[in-house]
């Protein structure tokens, strides 16, 4: 067939891709690409063509759900800045009676390694959340977040766990102290702080902590490891 | 049906009310970058566009008369700045468009998904805009000739002479249409 006598059916394809052509046409356009190479092949490129640009169409919006799944992870982080928070203050509240009353002699015994362990302790849940910061903020796309944010919750997770027993052994340790070493006032009292201070801490994290993490795992895609991709796959070949 | 579901959020708001810039923001924001990812052919520009679109949206929205669409407006104003940022740019080599990352499917060639990217970048802007405007996923024939303002009739020509001009443009790249 010539070009000017495929015009009309070359308009019938486009017609038919975007569901604008009727029953009679289609049939009329299905008998003429039956016959002519020239109108097959200009339906096979116009289909590529759109099917491509949608999909780098779909890739400029994916930007936009991209950031909507960044400040997911956001809101995610902002949540543990506070928790990390209010622990460190707990445990600075704590150790600081312990200074106090050592400092001013109303207990016996040097100040010890409280202020070291409280330092430790701030350090060490900061760098990890500086360093989840870090990854969110440089996640190219929704699986990546999506992957860093399970294995950070994963991380709070266990850390959590492990700062529950920890509370709650000091807090039972401190209780055997105490009633070893008597309940009389100033030293009694001190003791008392840090039972009902390690205890409450060791009680909030499992009763309202841990299925907070939880809560936030299961919202979490699962996703497969974007670290982990056969290379001819990986999008940034990695 | 996503996509008929926002177009139909946007027309119900403006049914019964001027619609909020968030109700527009967020029911055309997908398509608009789209577009002017399209147009413009890189994502810098695409983003400078379509932030001059909702700036013009923020002045003129509570102006807007219902007299079509709130979506097709919006894209008629996407057009315009994509046309008014692309004219700011210096006539050089068309641009190829930078994505993110390349498609994640497999299946698609990187190399003929490059050249027709390259063949659209170097038709005019009439024809550039209608092939983009089909290809926005969800968009009537009645909506984008709405948003061009010319005849339905008129939309499936102009579709035709764009894309042979695309074909044309692809086989001069040397873009194998047998594959």
């Amino acid at each position: 067939m010539n070009e000017n006598a495929c015009d009309g059916f070359e308009i019938a394809i486009e017609m038919r891709r975007h569901g604008a052509a009727d029953a009679e046409a289609s049939r009329r356009l299905d008998a003429h690409l039956q016959d002519c190479a020239s109108c097959r092949s200009f339906d096979k490129l116009g289909a590529e063509t759109e099917i491509r640009l949608r999909a780098d169409a779909e890739e400029a919006t994916g930007k936009v759900d991209l950031e909507r799944v960044r400040a997911r992870g956001r809101r995610v982080l902002r949540g543990h800045w506070t928790d990390y928070g209010a622990f460190f203050l707990l445990l600075s509240l704590a150790f600081a009676t312990r200074v106090a009353l050592r400092v001013t002699g109303i207990e016996q015994g040097d100040v010890g390694f409280g202020p070291a362990l409280a330092i430790l302790a701030f350090i060490l849940p900061f760098v990890a959340m500086r360093r989840s910061q870090r990854e969110l903020e440089e996640a190219w796309n929704s699986d990546v977040i999506f992957h860093f944010l399970r294995k950070h919750v994963d991380e709070r997770l266990k850390g959590s766990v492990g700062l529950a027993v920890v509370g709650i052994a000091v807090s039972i340790l401190f209780f055997i102290d105490r009633v070893a070493g008597g309940g009389a006032f100033p030293a009694g009292l001190a003791r008392a702080v840090f039972v009902g201070s390690f205890g409450a801490l060791g009680l909030f994290v499992l009763i309202v902590r841990v299925p907070r993490l939880l809560r936030e795992r299961r919202e979490i895609p699962v996703v497969p490891d974007p670290y982990d991709l056969p290379p001819s796959t990986s999008t940034l070949g990695l | 049906m996503i996509a008929e579901t926002r177009t139909a959020g946007v027309e119900d708001a403006r049914r019964d009310a001027t619609p909020s810039f968030d109700v527009v923001f967020s029911e055309t924001h997908g398509r608009v970058l789209g577009l002017c990812l399209h147009l413009t052919g890189n994502r810098a520009d695409a983003e400078d566009a379509a932030q001059e679109t909702y700036l013009a949206v923020t002045k003129t929205l509570a102006k807007f008369r219902g007299e079509s669409r709130v979506s097709t407006w919006v894209y008629r104003i996407a057009i315009r700045s994509a046309l008014r940022v692309k004219s700011r740019r210096p006539a050089t080599e068309p641009l190829e468009v930078e994505l993110a990352s390349e498609p994640r499917d497999p299946a698609i060639d990187r190399e003929r998904s490059r050249q027709i990217r390259r063949a659209l970048s170097r038709l005019s802007f009439e024809h550039k805009t209608v092939l983009a405007l089909f290809s926005l996923d969800g968009l009537s024939h009645r909506e984008i000739a709405e948003t061009l303002g010319i005849p339905e009739g008129t939309v499936w020509s102009r579709l035709h002479l764009a894309r042979k001009k695309l074909a044309a443009e692809l086989k001069a790249l040397g873009y194998d249409m047998a594959t």
